[in-house]
């Protein structure tokens, strides 16, 4: 810990005087001096433009989804490995959804068989594809790993990986999700509203959680409604319980803490009035597969973006998952299952955004827990580590696929010995940053603010071209691939032993922003001197009366 | 409306009969008061002292044995999360050792595990032996929760202690950091130098100085390298480079770990150097658990830990912003219990809870004192004060998957080692604008600001998981007024303000026979709703 990065302690006092200069108005006083330090550190938005809407949706695919088998090389020697490698869980080259993705020169892909849906998406322009994508601190090589040079923490274990997706901090474990860093940021883009600019229909999670961005919860029918509340009911059971309520909540309390709490309850309240009305009367004609929660979660999805101009927002982000991936066992019965719900989940929401008129102004992208070997266990695949998602929207230079320049945006399996670090387990080519910092860049977070959004990309990544998942502008021509050098084989037990060890892809100093996200960084909150105060009744025992 | 009309603010009723101090008092030491404790503490004077000693006489009960015994029945096939939550449950709400439950639940909200994280929920009973583990040593001393809370290998899988390597510069590794950060920065002396009363001590210019440095991280990690499984096999298996790694040994869940001196670093190791350490620098050599002793000694004495672990449980059982002086009295019990004795707990405990600023009533009425009530207590308040009936004969203390999740708190499964909120979260409005903490509003978000109440609505007016209410001694009360006060006896402790008492007694009074659901009386329509409106009020929520 160096205290050269804590700033000096700042008077309750001076933190008001600050706040009403920085023009951060009392309605988003922030809470704390830790985040006033950050507020301090931020650029101003841009103002924004009328009709200006964005949302950006994530898919988690929780536990790990096998993305070697929902894309996989078919170029001939590229499959011969892929096939050697996966053994009995090799898809079949005849079933594979054929895909020519126009920047890899000529070497074609296959989606898996139960995804036509993503694959006609594809075709249209309309989705990419990210090839090994994973947590990391910084690039790595097969040697580094096994030197266990900057690893991420906890490789392969699902908390710990489910956590740095959500967070980008693969160092430690933090619980402020970069999805919530960018609502900090966005959410002053909005009218100020009791929802929050973050909707989960997945309940509470880190992607969604800011340093003071929540979520909003809903389901897939919606918002919940407080039982036996209705303000306006009359001569009833629920009417004597309502005005009861009422008038308890809108009391003035001398107690501090009362107070907030009949203010947090009554804006409960009126968050749920007010989504619940922004949303009344909006349907959709797009029929909902019945049974499949990822199109009735993103069917939900649709319906509150169609309300934006009700809710009053210009910037929303979202969150649906899906579970059910960590198939050690029985992958080739139940995954096909579960990629069909997404391909046709996802061609739902795609329909539901035509019928609104908002297909360029909303991107979804896949995320999951890491990663499975490339090996088979006889029956499924364990956790790894790289993994193949995809981009979805208007605004995405579709038909392609992003990735390691190097590696020729897909990785060649014929020379996967350079980058396994065993089982099949891929370093990544990519770090979720990357790809993060392209979806963030499209929705709007300046170049400015990205290091408060990622805090560990500028020093890390920062030197590494943009994946260029929403550049139009040119089509990624193939490089060419050099074969890297294969490593030597092991000389000695692997270690995951996490190092601090930094540097090496970086562009640029370590953020102090990124040590406050680690908690390395002195983030000082005075406590209140109450010294002045006198307590009443101090020394006296209790009196019975 | 009643009270729309008055411009004074509303403050609560301080003016207390004995029944109510007594209930007042349960809610700050237990899971909630029931009549049935109230009632004892009547028989035994009002005498809070001896009701302390006579709790830490009590059997302990352990939630470990429940699940074992269920699985060792065929009551259930297998120990999941689910079964060794409601073992928990049972202890916590159904435990006769009430003072003893509350205490090791708050410490649970200090040495944090989470059975979110798949190491713990897949380890049987794991979970519940490492609960266990702070029911027993919560009246012991603070070294004794230290040391167990370190060698227990849930916590060891939680925070890679377990299986933590030492370094070994041919490949350039280190020893894992995780635990040794945690135990510094969460479980004993804080990340800034504490004056005794617990504020800060800081430079000239006003900045408090930092308790550590990450040159004393690495230092720490090395002492916590070694621990594994406990029926480790005696042969040295694994190499690399010359090195002695872990043998592999049955996974153990439940006993203390073990130390494996051939992946214990055994260099030297400097520590926190402070006016009367007594190890500041360990030697070269030692065993492992001479390290690990000599370095908890190190982290007990600073000067850091009494008043930082004294404010954190202050927080948890009586107020989110004790003066300073309270702070300090407590602290000074945790230095010295008056026998010479550092850390320990009874005496902590029973200057927490018998300390002026918690039991005066003058504080009642302090607007600045208090705290939220969590959410996962209010709820066991609830089931406590109405005599709570559960269906089932197996682990039948169920309160339903989907409400845990909906609760925003449930014991063990907070979302990070950094518990459910901070303690020092500052929540926007008139406490932040005080410059005041509020450690639980982190959780009382717009989400569950709605799913709480709907959680006691259910139970109040139906069941919620396994769990009812019996209500038969509050509809035969003979008026609302009565109904009344008994609701205020068990939940708010008399406390109820006179406003909000006329606004409840003016919609008890307004429901008619016609208004009351088919199946129920009207008695028991007035007792629901008496019962929801004051467990929904800002009255209640706040324990003052």
């Amino acid at each position: 810990m160096s205290k050269s990065h804590s700033a000096p302690p700042i008077s309750r006092r001076q933190f008001l005087g600050q706040a009403s200069c920085a023009a951060v108005g009392s309605s988003a006083l922030f809470s704390t001096l830790l985040t006033l330090r950050l507020a301090n550190s931020l650029s101003a938005q841009t103002a924004p433009a009328s009709g200006d809407y964005k949302a950006l949706v994530c898919l988690f695919l929780a536990g790990g989804n096998d993305s070697w088998n929902m894309l996989l090389p078919t170029t001939t020697g590229e499959y011969a490995a892929y096939a050697k490698a996966r053994g009995n869980l090799a898809v079949a080259p005849d079933l594979a959804l054929n895909l020519t993705p126009n920047n890899l020169g000529g070497r074609t892909l296959g989606l898996h068989p139960s995804m036509p849906e993503l694959r006609d998406l594809f075709n249209a322009g309309k989705l990419g594809f990210v090839s090994n994508v994973g947590s990391l601190i910084r690039p790595l090589t097969l040697a580094e790993y096994r030197a266990g040079t900057a690893l991420p923490v906890s490789l392969y274990s699902h908390d710990d990986q489910v956590k740095q997706w959500q967070t980008c901090i693969p160092d430690a474990r933090t619980a402020i999700g970069w999805g919530g860093r960018a609502a900090d940021i966005l959410s002053s883009l909005n009218d100020p509203s009791l929802v929050s600019m973050n909707i989960s229909l997945s309940g509470q999670n880190i992607f969604l959680t800011g340093q003071n961005a929540f979520t909003y919860s809903i389901g897939a029918s919606g918002a919940t409604a407080l039982t036996g509340y209705n303000a306006t009911a009359i001569n009833s059971l629920t009417a004597q319980r309502s005005k009861a309520v009422d008038g308890m909540l809108g009391q003035q309390y001398r107690s501090l803490f009362e107070q907030t709490y009949a203010n947090t309850t009554r804006e409960s309240i009126d968050a749920y009035q007010e989504f619940s009305s922004a949303l009344s009367g909006i349907t959709l004609s797009t029929v909902i597969p019945t049974g499949n929660s990822v199109a009735s979660n993103l069917a939900m999805v649709a319906k509150t973006i169609a309300a934006r101009a009700k809710l009053g927002v210009r910037r929303q982000v979202f969150f649906v998952m899906l579970g059910g991936f960590d198939l050690h066992d029985n992958l080739l019965t139940n995954h096909p299952g579960l990629l069909s719900t997404v391909s046709k989940g996802v061609s739902t929401f795609w329909s539901a955004l035509n019928e609104i008129g908002m297909q360029d102004q909303v991107t979804l992208f896949s995320a999951s827990d890491f990663g499975r070997t490339l090996t088979s266990n006889g029956d499924g695949s364990d956790h790894a580590w790289g993994a193949n998602h995809f981009v979805l929207g208007g605004a995405v230079a579709g038909g392609q696929v992003f990735g390691d320049k190097a590696a020729g945006y897909y990785p060649d399996l014929q020379n996967s010995a350079a980058i396994d670090t065993g089982q099949g387990r891929l370093i990544p080519g990519v770090a979720v940053d990357e790809y993060a910092r392209d979806l963030l860049g499209w929705f709007g977070v300046s170049n400015a603010n990205l290091d408060y959004v990622l805090p560990a990309f500028s020093s890390r990544f920062g030197g590494r071209t943009p994946l260029g998942i929403f550049d139009k502008s040119v089509v990624n021509s193939p490089p060419p691939v050099t074969p890297p050098p294969v490593t030597p084989p092991p000389t000695s037990t692997p270690t995951t032993t996490p190092s601090s060890s930094g540097g090496g892809g970086g562009g640029g100093a370590v953020s102090p922003l990124f040590l406050a996200a680690l908690g390395t960084i002195a983030l000082v909150r005075l406590r209140q001197k109450r010294m002045a105060k006198k307590k009443p009744g101090s020394g006296s025992e209790p009196a019975a009366t | 409306m009643v009270g729309s009309a008055a411009a004074v603010p509303v403050q609560p009723n301080a003016n207390l009969n004995n029944d109510q101090l007594a209930s007042r008092f349960l809610a700050q030491a237990t899971f909630g008061p029931s009549p049935e404790a109230i009632a004892a503490l009547r028989s035994a004077g009002y005498d809070y002292n001896a009701w302390i000693d006579l709790e830490i006489a009590k059997t302990p009960s352990y939630s470990a044995p429940l699940v074992t015994a269920a699985l060792a029945s065929g009551g259930i096939t297998a120990i999941g999360n689910a079964q060794n939550r409601r073992a928990r449950n049972q202890i916590i709400i159904g435990g006769s050792d009430q003072l003893r439950q509350r205490v090791a639940y708050s410490l649970s909200q200090i040495f944090v595990i989470s059975d979110n994280n798949s190491a713990i929920s897949n380890a049987a009973e794991g979970s519940c032996a490492y609960y266990d583990l702070l029911v027993r040593d919560c009246f012991t001393t603070f070294r004794q929760l230290l040391v167990d809370v370190t060698y227990s290998p849930m916590m060891g899988r939680y925070l890679n202690q377990y299986r933590n390597r030492k370094a070994n510069p041919a490949m350039n590794t280190s020893a894992d950091e995780n635990y040794a950060r945690e135990v510094e920065q969460l479980f004993s002396i804080g990340l800034y130098q504490l004056t005794p009363d617990g504020n800060y001590v800081t430079d000239p210019s006003g900045r408090p100085y930092e308790s550590y440095t990450n040159t004393q991280i690495t230092e720490f990690a090395k002492v916590f390298t070694g621990l594994t499984d406990e029926d480790h096999n005696p042969n040295p298996v694994g190499t690399g480079l010359g090195r002695t790694d872990f043998p592999s040994a049955k996974p153990n869940y439940t006993e203390p770990m073990k130390m494996w001196p051939g992946q214990h670093d055994v260099n030297t190791k400097s520590l926190h150097h402070y006016a009367g350490a007594r190890k500041p620098d360990l030697p070269a050599g030692q065993t492992g658990d001479q390290d690990i002793s000599d370095a908890i000694d190190n982290l007990v004495e600073h000067p850091n830990t009494a008043p930082f672990i004294s404010r954190l449980l202050i927080q948890r059982l009586v107020t989110s912003n004790p003066s300073d002086a309270y702070v300090g009295r407590v602290s000074a019990k945790f230095v010295n219990n008056g026998q010479g004795q550092r850390g320990d707990m009874v005496a902590v405990i029973k200057a927490i809870l018998l300390d002026p600023e918690a039991r005066s009533v003058a504080f009642i009425t302090d607007p600045e004192h208090g705290k939220l009530r969590e959410p996962f207590v209010r709820l066991t308040h609830l089931l406590r004060a109405f005599h709570y009936q559960v269906t089932g004969t197996v682990l039948p203390y169920d309160l339903g998957s989907a409400n845990e999740n909906t609760l925003g708190q449930f014991p063990l499964a907070a979302p990070t080692v950094f518990n459910f909120y901070a303690p020092d979260y500052q929540p926007r409005g008139p406490i932040g604008d005080a410059g005041l903490f509020a450690p639980e509003f982190q959780i009382q978000n717009a989400v569950f600001g709605i799913a709480t109440p709907n959680l006691y609505y259910s139970l109040v007016n139906t069941t919620l998981g396994s769990f009812s209410l019996d209500l038969s001694t509050q509809t035969a009360l003979p008026d609302t007024a009565a109904l009344l006060d008994n609701v205020d006896l068990l939940l708010t402790a008399g406390t109820l303000s006179a406003t909000t008492r006329a606004t409840i007694l003016t919609a008890l009074n307004g429901v008619t026979q016609a208004m009351v659901p088919n199946g129920s009386t009207l008695a028991q329509t007035r007792t629901r709703l008496a019962i929801y409106l004051v467990v929904s009020s800002p009255d209640f929520a706040i324990q003052k």
